[in-house]
């Protein structure tokens, strides 16, 4: 039969010669590229726990002659971190054993059934499961990454009691509330304290609806009072086994302003439009009118003095009217940059 | 029955230019200038004859009486009557509320835009 050849170390924790001999056989018998390592009491195999750090599997006796039982797998896994343990023990204690395997260890194995098949299944599923293990922790770790580190503000409230339930690194510094403060919080808190009929109404209408997800803008409030427009995105999720609201929370309090001075410069301008086009239709109406008689051929040689005159007070009247218009339109859009540039300071 | 044609316009090349575009339609035609509503309002209190005719030429801006006071006025007045009074509204304003508010009065006959052309003139007079 072909033997295993990959690199393992093994610590075999047993104070019984002759059983320590058998198993020594076994491993070496299913691993070609072992590393068996013994040590006969708790108190030795700490320090080489220790002291030696690429140890893959333990193998450990239920019953050393300086600790035994539950405590002895407690200090072990103390030491042992993630290794995974697989406990050799005798059918006295097979109670005991099932009871310790509650406790996270990989195995048990009765030392009078042990053959080599039986200790190489062992700890190649040993092994198998703690690299799953360690795959899915990674992964786990990535999601709550995601929303941790996330540079969107987001939080996750109880739908029944509004409490915070959870809370990202981003909405905390938004905020200004620690994780502490928000989680005894509820969202009622960080909404202005006339908005309270509104957040009802919308919470009722949402519950009524029930749809999944949801957007809108809303105002919240910050720790130091300060009140920012936001834009929310929100779902239902699963969190620890109970369907919870995901809320993610973007500041748009710039963006609003920004909007808005857009909007009072649109409504200069259509403003300034209107009046001119009414004081420059009046000089311009007198200039046409001029012409419509001229054409007619019905004015006097005496006549055309005057007429010269209305026709040049006209074009001066329009050509102050054109300067009028660039003033104003230039006086309106330094006050806006003036305005916008405020906020851009103001906002970082 | 005579006709008259009043011009009440603040800005005094209009009333000239209109003067001289009626006079070339129709010259024996007898025309009058004002320079604001309440000029124009005194004339017809104390000259308005039944039985002639009068086409008013009304500018809306005006200092002193604007021609929508003009207006109030005249309507309100005893002696007036639809036959003999007739009003066009010659603004250089294009805004759409003052061609409503024209609407509301049954002596305006139209909403003309200044200048006046020559046509328009002669559509006038000959009425």
């Amino acid at each position: 039969m072909m033997k295993d050849d990959q690199q393992l170390s093994v610590l075999v924790i047993e104070d019984n010669p002759g059983d320590f001999m058998l198993i020594d056989d076994y491993l070496l018998e299913k691993f070609s590229a072992i590393k068996v390592i013994h040590q006969e009491t708790f108190e030795s195999a700490i320090s080489e726990l220790k002291s030696f750090e690429n140890i893959d599997i333990i193998l450990l006796d239920l019953i050393l002659p300086d600790l035994k039982g539950e405590q002895l797998v407690e200090k072990v896994q103390e030491v042992s971190g993630n290794i995974p343990i697989i406990i050799l023990t005798g059918y006295s204690d097979i109670e005991l054993a099932r009871k310790i395997l509650s406790k996270g260890v990989s195995d048990f194995l009765i030392k009078d059934e042990i053959s080599p098949e039986i200790i190489y299944k062992s700890i190649i599923y040993a092994l198998e499961r703690k690299s799953y293990i360690a795959k899915l922790n990674k992964n786990k770790k990535i999601y709550q990454d995601l929303f941790d580190f996330s540079p969107q503000p987001m939080w996750i409230f109880d739908p029944s009691t509004l409490r915070f339930l959870n809370v990202n690194k981003a909405a905390i510094d938004k905020y200004g509330y620690t994780l502490e403060e928000f989680k005894s919080m509820t969202i009622k808190d960080i909404r202005p304290k006339n908005h309270m009929e509104f957040l009802e109404k919308s919470l009722e209408e949402r519950k009524r609806e029930n749809r999944d997800s949801y957007a809108g803008v809303f105002y919240h409030t910050l720790k130091s009072g300060e009140t920012i427009c936001v834009e929310i995105y929100s779902n239902n999720i699963e969190y620890e086994g109970r369907t919870v609201r995901l809320i993610l929370a973007s500041d748009i309090t710039e963006k609003q302003e920004y909007v808005s001075t857009v909007e009072t410069q649109n409504k200069k301008l259509k403003e300034i439009a209107w009046t001119q086009s009414h004081v420059v239709r009046a000089p311009l109406a007198r200039i046409l009118s001029v012409i419509h008689v001229l054409e007619q051929d019905c004015v006097e040689p005496h006549d055309f003095p005057d007429l010269l005159e209305k026709i040049k007070m006209s074009g001066d009247e329009l050509d102050k009217i054109i300067q009028n218009i660039v003033a104003e339109t230039n006086t309106m859009m330094n006050l806006s940059n003036f305005e916008h540039g405020k906020n851009n300071n103001t906002g970082r | 029955m005579e006709k008259t044609i009043i011009l009440v316009d603040d800005d005094p090349t209009f009333n000239w230019v209109s003067s001289k575009l009626i006079k070339k339609v129709s010259p024996d035609l007898k025309v009058i200038e004002f320079s604001n509503g309440r000029e124009a309002l005194d004339f017809l209190q104390d000259n308005f004859n039944e039985k002639d005719h009068y086409t008013i030429l009304l500018d809306i801006n005006m200092p002193e009486m604007n021609g929508w006071e003009f207006m109030n006025a005249i309507e309100q007045s005893d002696w007036v009557n639809s036959k003999s009074i007739s009003v066009y509204i010659v603004s250089s304003s294009t805004d759409p509320s003052d061609m409503e508010t024209a609407k509301t009065y049954g002596l305006i006959k139209d909403y003309l835009q200044k200048p006046l052309s020559f046509d328009v003139v002669t559509d006038i007079v000959s009425r």
